[in-house]
């Protein structure tokens, strides 16, 4: 935890990038002489984030002309005080290897997040309008970049 | 060949999965969150009416108007021994009380009470700081790089020992311009024109630590052609030049505010947390004190 007199009205809060697990599992088993498969499951909990909560209007004083100026700002949760979720994926691969003329050449099957984890990227609030009743309103979006992604690869040894 | 037909059949089928890669959520510690009593009030000797907004807080994902006043309160003002309730009234939005009546005085330190009905309670104290005369304000004038001449007016005053109050300056320039190609009729029915005295930021401080140090700072009135002179441009001009010493909370909640609306539109900015100095509710509630003096410039 941090602690800092002017930042977060003194309290102490989590840094930005405070991840307080970080894993990963890597594995490899040889089916058979010619077919080898391997998985990496990768684990991290979630960041420390500041997040919106609430809108309120706030009033400034104006003592040159004795009026107050209306604002509206945000209400945010502590300072990092709110946590996103995990990132979690599994990569995996199944490769068949053969030997011709005395060089291995090997035929690979890959997938990277293999049960399509949507990890946040980052989150941002937007505003959705309702169509049926033309309101709007703030949601937060997550957003993710990349869902499973399948690959296949030859390679070989000269 | 069959290796390559089993590759193709599993692309195309885990092409199907491709997930929509922005995704409504909705956490549940930022949907439920109560909404609480906002209070807004800046109190002062020199003001002849004191005045405290209420309102609520809106949850990010509600819809509706955010900042309608809550009518049905109770505010109260003490200083110790008396109190004072203040009234809301309809036209302006507001709770206000007559400071003829009851007088806000430097040195005192007050408590607002917030209450409504449905039990919300809001407090706050603010000490009115001692007041800080202007000791002079003065004409300057630089020339610019790009060849311009700029024309500031030079705020001084001297600070007391002791106090870490901080400072606010700002004013109006008032003027008449001077119409070289008019007749003297026409310049002489000229009317005054008024813009605000910049000082880079409506909640510029200064003298945070000033400990009884003399104090100056300069504002921003006008730019002009260099062969032109201050004299040249307007038959009147004078400054109606304000400082304020407020208390620490009136700087910071200003100062946070105005960075927070400056820096909402911008999505790399990192979020303004806005400081209360309240128990039970947000906003502000402090004191300051108003001293002004005005100069004309020539």
């Amino acid at each position: 935890m941090w602690q800092f007199a002017a930042l977060n009205q003194g309290r102490a809060f989590h840094p930005r990038h405070d991840r307080r697990h970080d894993g990963s599992v890597v594995g490899i088993y040889q089916l058979s002489p010619r077919i080898r498969v391997s998985g990496t499951w990768v684990y991290g909990s979630g960041q420390a984030l500041t997040m919106p909560v609430a809108r309120y209007a706030v009033a400034l004083n104006n003592a040159a002309t004795g009026t107050t100026t209306t604002k509206v700002v945000r209400e945010y949760t502590e300072k990092n005080g709110f946590r996103g979720e995990a990132y979690h994926r599994l990569d995996v691969s199944l490769q068949f290897i053969r030997e011709r003329a005395g060089r291995e050449r090997i035929w690979e099957l890959s997938m990277y997040n293999a049960y399509n984890r949507q990890n946040p990227f980052f989150y941002a609030l937007e505003g959705k309008t309702d169509p049926a009743s033309n309101t709007s309103r703030s949601v937060l979006y997550r957003y993710s970049l990349f869902s499973v992604i399948p690959s296949v690869s030859y390679s070989f040894k000269l | 060949m069959k290796a390559l037909a089993f590759t193709a059949l599993t692309m195309s089928v885990l092409t199907g999965c491709q997930p929509q890669l922005r995704e409504e959520v909705t956490p549940q510690a930022l949907t439920q969150q109560a909404d609480k009593l906002v209070v807004t009030g800046f109190i002062s000797p020199q003001d002849t009416l004191i005045s405290v907004s209420v309102t609520r807080s809106q949850g990010i994902a509600e819809t509706g108007t955010v900042g309608t006043a809550v009518a049905n309160g109770r505010v109260t003002l003490t200083d110790g021994g008396s109190a004072v309730t203040l009234l809301f009234n309809t036209k302006r939005q507001r709770y206000e009380a007559d400071a003829r009546k009851w007088p806000v005085l430097s040195g005192h330190r007050y408590t607002l009470r917030v209450q409504t009905p449905d039990g919300q309670l809001v407090t706050g104290s603010a000490t009115v700081p001692q007041p800080v005369a202007l000791r002079s304000v003065r004409l300057d004038s630089t020339v610019a790089t790009d060849g311009s001449k700029r024309f500031f007016a030079r705020y001084t005053w001297q600070d007391t020992p002791g106090s870490v109050d901080p400072f606010q300056t700002t004013g109006t320039f008032v003027f008449v311009k001077k119409c070289t190609t008019c007749r003297e009729e026409a310049n002489a029915a000229r009317k005054p024109e008024s813009v605000p005295v910049s000082f880079g930021s409506s909640t510029a401080l200064s003298g945070w630590v000033a400990n009884g140090a003399a104090l100056e700072t300069q504002g921003n009135l006008t730019s002009t052609d260099p062969k032109t002179t201050f004299g040249g441009s307007y038959q009147r001009a004078s400054v109606q030049a304000i400082l304020l010493r407020v208390e620490d909370a009136y700087a910071r909640y200003h100062q946070a505010v105005e960075k927070a609306t400056a820096t909402s539109a911008n999505p790399f900015s990192e979020p303004v947390l806005i400081p209360t100095n309240l128990q039970g509710g947000l906003g502000c509630f402090a004191a300051y004190t108003r001293a002004s003096l005005t100069a004309t410039l020539k």
